[in-house]
């Protein structure tokens, strides 16, 4: 939206400069685009102002030097001191053809001299941003699941709860939730009159009876509540 | 650009010779491994419809008339529809135009509803075209366009639930490691999928073996019968921002032809979270819930090329076609994968994470390739009442367009320099993708029509589009965009306004994972988006 003020802001400008069309109609380009209303007196008082810089415009290759030569004279009148060093070179004055080898390689010219001082990659110290090296692989899946064609035999279970509703403003998901399973179970829970699930528990006081299967891999770090990194697992 | 990647790359290559060499040989040893495992942040085909399936965007008054703007012209948008069209201009068009958008989303999942909202304010068409006429000459007029567009939206959030006792998320991670008996490996070799749910114990070792000589199990399957409760939570945001410069120029008023280049910057995010859990309340059975997030980001440039030609054979009637030629990005991904598990006594009722990161120095993985999005093309008819310059007797038109996108036509390829050595393995795997994408969807025709009245100064429009399904039936999968737009225009004392509202009601599928061993189910997706744009225009 902050964006917006300053275009728009623009825009009316723009609009409030622009003379053509003010009055009579406006055109609509969809149906027919009439050509642009010559607005006479521009045109001439152009003409007027460009002749010093086309020489063709009135056939003179020479009014270009009659324009710098009269805005010379004029300077030169009002401050003659400041301006005398123009009879030296007068084309010199012209700022793009200014031409000084010295002042372009000057080592204190950052814009046009490669020195080490602000060169970060030049000079005889070397300094260098390590980065790790970055897994450059495409995200792959199992393509072979788009050759099968996927037909589930039995229905899935069928509970008739209440739409929930979320405002993706005010989710957060950069971090899962502390009890993702209780909190699953609770907004199931809230809209089913019909299910058989009682009240979850929190995780860490539920009742536990070690009937795990696993042949053993063995753990080296992680805390026996609460979430923590889960290290390499070796054999 | 290409210096920048240039001198990237030399100097990545003098850094590899300064860093531990033997740790750089492990690394790649660690990754070579992997190079075919299914990972679960997945380059799939559907990153590719997305970019090829979004709805362009355009001035108030073209979504007004449904985005028809194929034969019509004289409008801005046209340089993103047949920039023929621009050649109607003679006189100059400066117009910017803010959006307000306002989605609503409901997903049905195994038959459990959940809505969402997201609303958001964008930046639409804003630029100028300028148009001279050449009276008397066969080459009337030529015009000149220079516009930004918002050729592609992507904010969307989807949030849906259901309970599932047929299969399990953590499925994909057996399937992922096939054949692979030992545990090391599966710890170390899959570092976006199955080492984050075997180090979290989601997935785990059956008793009785050894190392080398290892059968996997899922916690979460062993539980099917009581049921699992799974929750995808996605939010998606980003879009594709186009500038395009446009030229066109009209042959005695009855034939027009114009070509726009367009550079799409296209920016996407997406945080992924999705959820299981056990449906009861039982904390004997081994597994409370398990957790996959992911963050994406796409990032990147294209470059495409549109050209047009507009006929009219009659007065009153014009007759648009155009070309939209395959955009080519440059893209980056940037993406992490993280899972955590509580598996209940299998592992002490221990929360475990695991993260892709570790497997990565803490860095985010990048991939930097190349997509090709399909060509598109356009045939339009327009009925104009009437072209005239009397606004008085300009009385409203209708027009209507007919769009082919070959969604199948999208394709992915590595970006290699001379400096980068091409990867077989990811070569092969990109070669497989393109082949599913050919699989997966199909040539889709949108429709598009739309009309306006004209009081003089005062104008009225009505307008429709119909987006068609992309997919190619393998399991279920459908989908389809509808906009359904009206506006009010004024156009007086050099400038003009339009106001436009545009209903977009879109239906989409989504899997949440796909396995070959088991079923698999995919969640409806129905949005009801709303977008209002405001169009200023100033006339010079």
């Amino acid at each position: 939206m902050k964006s917006f003020l300053p275009l728009l802001s623009l825009t009316l400008v723009f609009a409030s400069c622009t003379t053509a069309y003010k009055s009579g109609q406006t055109p609509d380009d969809v149906y027919f685009s009439p050509e642009r209303p010559q607005a006479e007196y521009v045109s001439v008082k152009d003409e007027e102002e460009d002749r010093y810089y086309r020489g063709e415009s009135n056939g003179s290759s020479s009014d270009y030097y009659n324009y710098e030569e009269e805005r010379y004279l004029r300077m030169k009148v009002r401050n003659r001191q400041r301006w005398s060093y123009l009879d030296n070179d007068f084309y010199s004055y012209n700022p793009y053809v200014y031409s000084n080898p010295g002042y372009y390689n000057s080592p204190w010219n950052p814009y046009s001299y490669w020195n080490h001082y602000y060169n970060p990659y030049g000079g005889s110290v070397m300094v260098y941003n390590v980065k790790s090296p970055v897994y450059n692989r495409p995200r792959t899946i199992n393509l072979r699941t788009f050759d099968i064609q996927n037909n589930p035999s039995i229905n899935p279970r069928v509970y008739n709860y209440k739409s929930g509703s979320t405002n993706g403003n005010t989710r957060s998901n950069t971090a899962p939730r502390r009890n993702v399973g209780s909190d699953l179970r609770n907004i199931f829970n809230s809209g089913s009159s019909n299910n058989s699930y009682s009240t979850p528990s929190p995780s860490a006081n539920r009742s536990s009876t070690n009937s795990s299967s696993s042949s053993g891999g063995s753990s080296s770090g992680g805390s026996s509540s609460g979430s923590s990194s889960a290290p390499s697992r070796r054999f | 650009m290409t210096i920048y990647r240039a001198f990237v790359a030399s100097h990545s290559s003098t850094l590899c010779s300064l860093i531990n060499l033997d740790f750089m040989k492990k690394t790649l040893l660690l990754f070579s491994s992997c190079l075919l495992a299914c990972a679960s942040f997945a380059q799939e085909p559907a990153d590719a419809l997305r970019f090829s399936w979004a709805v362009p965007g355009g001035t108030a008054r073209q979504q007004a008339i449904g985005g028809a703007m194929g034969s019509l012209g004289g409008d801005i948008s046209a340089a993103f529809s047949n920039p023929a069209g621009l050649a109607f201009y003679k006189t100059g068009d400066f117009v910017l135009t803010p959006i307000y958008q306002m989605a609503k989303s409901k997903a049905s999942y195994l038959d459990h509803s959940e809505k969402d909202n997201k609303n958001k304010f964008q930046w639409g068409t804003t630029g100028f075209v300028i148009g001279s006429g050449n009276q008397g000459k066969k080459v009337r007029n030529t015009a000149f366009s220079l516009a930004f567009n918002r050729s592609g939206d992507f904010n969307k959030n989807i949030l849906y639930r259901g309970i599932n006792n047929q299969s399990s998320y953590s499925q994909k991670y057996l399937e992922e490691i096939g054949d692979d008996k030992s545990g090391n490996s599966v710890s170390d070799n899959y570092p976006f999928g199955a080492s984050l749910a075997f180090r979290t114990y989601w997935i785990d070792t059956v008793a009785g073996g050894s190392e080398g000589n290892f059968n996997f199990q899922s916690r979460a399957q062993n539980i099917l019968g009581a049921g699992l409760i799974q929750e995808q939570i996605i939010s998606n945001s980003g879009g594709i921002n186009e500038f395009a410069l446009g030229v066109a120029a009209s042959y005695n008023d009855k034939f027009m032809v114009g070509g726009s280049l367009g550079i799409p910057v296209l920016h996407y995010e997406r945080n992924s979270v999705f959820n299981e859990a056990d449906a009861t309340t039982n904390t004997n059975n081994n597994f409370d819930f398990a957790t996959v997030e992911e963050n994406l980001i796409t990032k990147g440039v294209g470059i495409n090329l549109r050209l047009g030609i507009i006929y009219k054979p009659q007065e009153f009637w014009r007759l648009g076609l155009a070309i939209h030629s395959p955009t080519i990005y440059d893209l980056k991904d940037t993406y992490d994968v993280s899972v955590t598990a509580n598996v209940e006594n299998a592992n002490s009722n221990q929360t475990l994470t695991s993260r892709s990161t570790d497997f990565n120095n803490e860095e985010s993985s990048q991939f930097n390739y190349m997509l090709i999005s399909p060509f598109k093309a356009i045939g339009s008819v327009s009925y104009v009442l009437r072209e005239i310059e009397d606004v008085t007797k300009q009385k409203g038109f209708l027009t209507a367009d007919i769009e082919y996108v070959n969604h199948k036509g999208s394709s992915f390829s590595e970006q290699t320099d001379e400096n980068t050595v091409s990867d077989p393995d990811t070569k092969a795997y990109l070669k497989s993708l393109n082949k599913t994408i050919d699989k997966a969807y199909k040539g889709a025709l949108n429709f598009r029509v739309g009309g306006e009245l004209k009081f003089t100064t005062l104008m009225v429009r009505l307008g429709a589009a119909y987006y068609g399904n992309p997919y190619q039936d393998i399991n279920g999968e459908k989908g389809s965009k509808l906009n359904l737009s009206g506006g009010l225009g004024y156009r007086n004392k050099g400038f003009f306004v339009d106001l436009t509202y545009v209903h977009s009601i879109q239906k989409d599928i989504h899997f949440p994972y796909r396995i070959e061993e088991a079923p698999y189910y995919a969640a409806n997706l129905k949005s009801n988006v709303g977008n209002a744009l405001l169009t200023f225009g100033v006339k010079f």
